[in-house]
């Protein structure tokens, strides 16, 4: 097994999920809370992914993120670093990639929490910000947990986005289902069998302890 | 002036608008019932001073203070209102414990305080042995006493209640409304409540305010909104034409025997009726018959002078003097047939179930 790739891949999803969690709180309340003109397309344009081929986002990608694009070159003048080819670049495209799998979660469970319940901690003295951490989230928090799982579970397993923008640099942006391409390029059969086995095994176990955990907070009330 | 004073507008459907001009006087402990059917807009004028909703115009102020104010863009968040806030089906927090939800609007207080408020009301509500169970495990009647405390526990100024009574079962309403008014009356701040419910109205209000169309149609105390309805549009809504105080002096077989004044009627009695109550009586229940006739099944049969005629179509509103003012409510042709003039004297027939008695504490 490529050890670098399995780590390389836990510590994208790791940073994918932090960064999209800490992006997906707010913006999933915005979403559940308010009535905006223009809310559906803002929707449409958060689960765009789930319809793309990552092909047509790592291209855009491609051409945004390299040295002579302006973002690619404002990255560079500041960190010295190239945007296209590095980790960076590859979790800015698995940010985007799975935005739909953080927000989407995270505002239905939002929405499941009764907003009278909130009217009734604001009447109570409570600021909105309050009334979200002492109602909206602990009522809402199997859609924060599942959006957290199915973001990590979903970056573990990303393809497509990160080899058109990343490539397969090993330890940088070969993560472990790139490492598996490559086997099968190599005709490695032994090596991309023991991987896809270990993802296989990985997926199901995250599935098997989110259900579990959202069937007790069902049983709970 | 002190109190509530509000004057709003709020456009809910192109169609639809919800126009409140009101107030409540913040002396001491009153009951202001805003009363209509359900989707007159009542429960919108409710969340519009909770501060839950934004009117598109107007202004609503406590005391000093402007809560509200188009013109000059204020705004205040429903948590500096200082009011106590009861919703329809009670929305208490199913992840806190009772004494969790009852302490809930006062996180801001030191622990040792916050518990001593919180035990102290538990008490008042004969909650205590509940304040470790969730709100899912206890009664529809336990979980009304549970919100109710955990409104009045902040101390609000104003307090705001809508359809107390709507999410329990009838017999247990029946039970409750009596104690609701106790209730309220131990916080001694002002209330405004709204209902759909007629028996709710008579029974809690000091004041109703008649809510139809999203307008106010008409804001007097209790007697004079079911006496005397400003119009056509109240007189339906609120049904009775005939609502007396009315004092309870013994019950046997069932039956009441009541001082209206100085008038004593019978009236079937609910159970457990007792002390002062209100008289309920239907303008259409009140039959008219010249001169003494024979004894027969009614049991009331009050000698009355007419003071007045009001034709209504093909009816004819009598207003009488039974010893205490009294309508009745006839055919033209009856009206006709009996040559009822203003000033005649003739009895009034009142069955003994249709004087309904509601409870007042």
């Amino acid at each position: 097994m490529d050890w670098r790739a399995v780590l390389l891949t836990l510590r994208l999803a790791a940073w994918t999920t932090a960064i999209l969690a800490a992006i997906g709180l707010p913006a999933a309340y915005w979403l559940s809370s308010s009535r905006f003109r223009g809310k559906a397309l803002f929707e449409a344009l958060v689960a765009l992914p789930l319809v793309l081929p990552p092909t047509v986002l790592g291209f855009y990608l491609l051409v945004a993120t390299g040295p002579r694009s302006r973002i690619g070159g404002l990255f560079e003048s500041w960190t010295g670093h190239r945007l296209a080819f590095s980790f960076a670049g590859i979790l800015l495209a698995s940010v985007l990639y799975n935005l739909p799998f953080t927000i989407r979660p995270f505002a239905a469970g939002f929405s499941s929490v009764d907003s009278r319940l909130l009217d009734a901690s604001r009447t109570l003295g409570e600021s909105r910000w309050m009334t979200f951490l002492r109602v909206t989230l602990p009522l809402g928090w199997a859609g924060v947990l599942t959006g957290i799982v199915l973001t990590f579970a979903h970056t573990v397993g990303e393809f497509g986005v990160v080899l058109m923008v990343g490539g397969s640099i090993p330890g940088v942006t070969r993560t472990l289902s790139v490492s598996i391409y490559d086997d099968i390029q190599a005709l490695d059969y032994a090596a991309a069998g023991r991987s896809a086995f270990a993802l296989v095994v990985f997926s199901f176990v995250v599935l098997a302890v989110t259900h579990a955990l959202a069937r007790r907070s069902a049983f709970r009330g | 002036m002190s109190g509530l004073s509000a004057r709003f507008d709020k456009r809910l459907s192109p169609a639809f608008r919800v126009s409140a001009d009101l107030s409540v006087p913040a002396d001491g402990f009153s009951v202001t019932v805003l009363f209509g059917p359900s989707g007159s807009g009542k429960t919108t004028i409710l969340r519009c001073v909770a501060g839950l909703e934004r009117p598109d115009a107007g202004r609503i102020a406590f005391g000093e203070e402007t809560w509200f104010d188009a013109a000059r863009r204020v705004d205040e968040a429903p948590g500096r209102r200082r009011i106590g806030f009861l919703p329809q089906d009670y929305s208490l927090f199913p992840h806190f414990t009772v004494a969790g939800n009852v302490g809930y609007g006062l996180r801001r207080l030191a622990r040792s305080e916050r518990r001593s408020r919180v035990s102290e009301i538990l008490e008042r509500f004969d909650l205590t042995a509940l304040a470790g169970s969730h709100p899912g495990r206890i009664s529809g009647g336990e979980q009304q006493r549970v919100a109710l405390a955990r409104a009045l526990v902040v101390r609000p100024r104003l307090l705001l209640l809508d359809e107390p009574l709507s999410a329990l079962d009838a017999p247990l309403r029946e039970r409750l409304r009596p104690e609701l008014r106790r209730a309220l009356s131990g916080s001694g701040a002002p209330v405004l409540l709204v209902t759909h419910d007629r028996l709710d109205a008579i029974s809690l209000a000091d004041r109703v305010a008649v809510v139809d169309g999203g307008q106010i149609l008409q804001m007097e105390t209790v007697e004079e909104v079911f006496n005397r309805p400003s119009g056509l549009r109240v007189a339906e809504i609120v049904g009775v034409e005939n609502v007396r105080p009315a004092r309870v002096l013994s019950v046997e077989n069932g039956l009441a025997s009541l001082a209206i004044g100085a008038v004593r009627v019978t009236a079937v009695a609910p159970p457990g009726v007792a002390g002062d109550v209100f008289a309920c009586i239907r303008a259409e229940e009140v039959a008219l018959e010249r001169g003494q006739g024979s004894p027969g099944s009614v049991r009331n049969r009050l000698p009355s002078r007419i003071v007045a005629l009001e034709p209504a179509g093909a009816t004819v509103r009598v207003r009488l003097d039974a010893g205490f003012p009294l309508t009745a409510l006839v055919t033209r042709s009856a009206c006709d047939e009996l040559e009822l003039r203003p000033g005649d004297a003739l009895s009034a027939l009142i069955k003994a179930p249709a004087i309904h008695l509601v409870p007042r504490e």
